[in-house]
């Protein structure tokens, strides 16, 4: 195949609501010890969405905060890092779980209280297949760009686009059941 | 059935109200962990190469004497075949790269075959396709590269319900574990969709070309990273793929695809059921957005106009996480192998 220029051009995107992955003024000039206090928080909410679990999440924060300091001085956002971070070790963690899952009746989610049809939804996402699941997160609650989540799930924007559109459709046929 | 923009707004909500139930204590960040990672590593103890004792170095003879034994062994009872571990994946289509006229003529021409044809009688839309894809589960260490093959049966009826039957066919990268095609279960496979509740793209789609060209640049909220032309064309194979479309509906994707500078004849090809017919062929992606490009063919029966595969390839080589062969990968690929009316849901319509 010969390569073909000239079509087909895509641009850089901006989050939709002041996305996750966004930079803050400032952000890459602060000390690490800030950039914690004020990411922690998110980052564990962004982990528990992906995984369900608050003590995973906390440990995959931990884990994923590791990484961030031992590269902190040297990458350019440290919150697209933690970020993207915490999207693999969740991937890792969902492989590893499903495992688990085959052999063992453990199910100790941490439960939320909403009202039903909204519970449903909930529950719905929380049982998308793990990319699905990633995309929804990170796109509908994170705000991050088509672009970021398909370099953080390692795939490219198209498919992040047909997962969306699957998890959309498969999340429409839960609630309309 | 809910709207995208419906969905998506309860979406933001609910996982907003979910997160916020969340309780969060700040753990405080731990200096021993810290010290840790901050750490240099020690460079790896430099090693010789090979063992310097004159035991060690008559352990090596050894086992190089048995690995060449074993590998000659090897060489004479190899014997070619499905039992060898050849990757079975599919190779692209033999298209070739032209120009856009011939393209444009050929879907042009296309469009007018099936904008002529007549409507045919039976309430009930069938369409059988083959989907072919890699799926992928990337983790730390390894990752797991699976190719799956489905064939959906889809039978709608006029008040919008739906049969859909799928078979599924998981086959390892490797060549390994090709278990025979079998159902598949649950609400998200197959069965019966009340009205409104299968959701079929083509359905509710208009079937003029402007008509058609809003529609589709409509359908993708969010993607404001992408070209228009890059979105048509993009949308038109999920719409092209399912088999569902109407012949109007058809001709109207051809007339956009036609429009698309960046179109290009791409031959005549035999496609993977070994039908003859001709492609076209598109980018999807940014030439300058990364190191794989992902282009999309159609395979277009000339006589009739009907698409028979839609095809899209990451060239010049797969991305690098699925861990395959360089060179030019389908990424996905879809066999439009029969479409038409029939009288009642479950029929298949005559050969």
């Amino acid at each position: 195949l010969e390569p073909i220029t000239g079509v087909g051009v895509h641009k850089s995107v901006k989050a939709e609501n002041g996305g996750a992955l966004q930079e803050r003024p400032g952000e890459s000039d602060e000390g690490f010890d800030a950039f914690y206090r004020r990411e922690y928080d998110p980052a564990v909410r962004l982990a528990w969405l992906l995984t369900r679990s608050s003590a995973v999440s906390e440990d995959l924060v931990q884990e994923a905060m590791t990484a961030v300091h031992r590269a902190f001085s040297s990458i350019e956002s440290p919150k697209a890092y933690l970020g993207k971070s915490i999207v693999n070790r969740a991937r890792s963690w969902h492989r590893d779980e499903q495992r688990r899952r085959t052999r063992l009746v453990y199910l100790v989610d941490d439960r939320v209280v909403m009202d039903p049809a909204d519970a449903d939804l909930f529950d719905a996402v929380g049982r998308l297949p793990y990319r699905q699941r990633a995309v929804i997160v990170t796109r509908y609650w994170a705000g991050w760009s088509e672009a970021d989540i398909a370099e953080a799930l390692g795939c490219r924007p198209g498919t992040v686009k047909s997962l969306a559109s699957r998890a959309l459709d498969r999340l429409r046929k839960e609630v309309e059941w | 059935m809910i709207p995208d923009a419906d969905l998506e707004t309860r979406l933001r909500r609910v996982l907003d109200e979910g997160a916020r139930q969340l309780p969060v204590r700040l753990v405080e960040w731990r200096p021993d962990q810290a010290v840790k990672s901050a750490k240099p590593v020690k460079p790896a103890r430099q090693r010789p190469l090979l063992p310097t004792s004159f035991h060690g170095r008559m352990v090596i003879g050894l086992v190089a004497a048995v690995l060449a034994i074993i590998a000659a062994i090897a060489v004479a009872t190899r014997s070619p075949g499905p039992a060898s571990a050849t990757p079975a994946l599919p190779r692209p289509l033999a298209f070739t790269t032209g120009s856009h006229e011939p393209a444009a003529a050929l879907l042009n021409k296309a469009a007018a075959v099936q904008a002529n044809l007549e409507p045919e009688p039976g309430p009930v839309r069938f369409a059988r396709t083959q989907n072919y894809a890699l799926q992928t589960a990337v983790g730390r260490r390894k990752s797991t590269t699976v190719v799956q093959t489905v064939v959906r049966d889809v039978w709608e009826a006029a008040d919008g319900s739906a049969l859909v039957r799928e078979y599924r066919q998981d086959t390892e990268a490797a060549g390994g574990d090709v278990g025979g095609p079998r159902p598949l279960g649950g609400r998200d496979h197959g069965g019966h969709y009340r009205p409104g509740q299968w959701a079929d793209p083509n359905a509710g789609l208009p079937s003029d070309v402007a008509g058609v060209r809003s529609a589709l640049l409509n359908n993708v909220t969010n993607a404001t990273d992408f070209s228009a032309d890059v979105i048509l064309a993009d949308e038109i194979s999920s719409h092209l793929s399912t088999g569902t479309a109407s012949a109007q509906q058809i001709a109207a994707f051809y007339r956009i695809l036609a429009s698309l500078p960046g179109v290009f004849d791409a031959g005549v090809v035999v496609d993977n059921a070994s039908r003859t017919g001709h492609a076209v062929g598109v980018m999807v992606s940014d030439p300058s957005a990364g190191a794989v490009q992902a282009i999309q063919y159609f395979v277009i029966d000339p006589n009739t106009g009907r698409p028979l595969q839609v095809e899209r390839i990451d060239s010049p080589n797969p991305p690098s996480a699925l861990h395959l062969p360089p060179g030019p990968t389908v990424d996905e690929y879809e066999l439009i192998l029969a479409t038409g009316q029939v009288d009642r849901v479950g029929v298949e319509p005559a050969p």
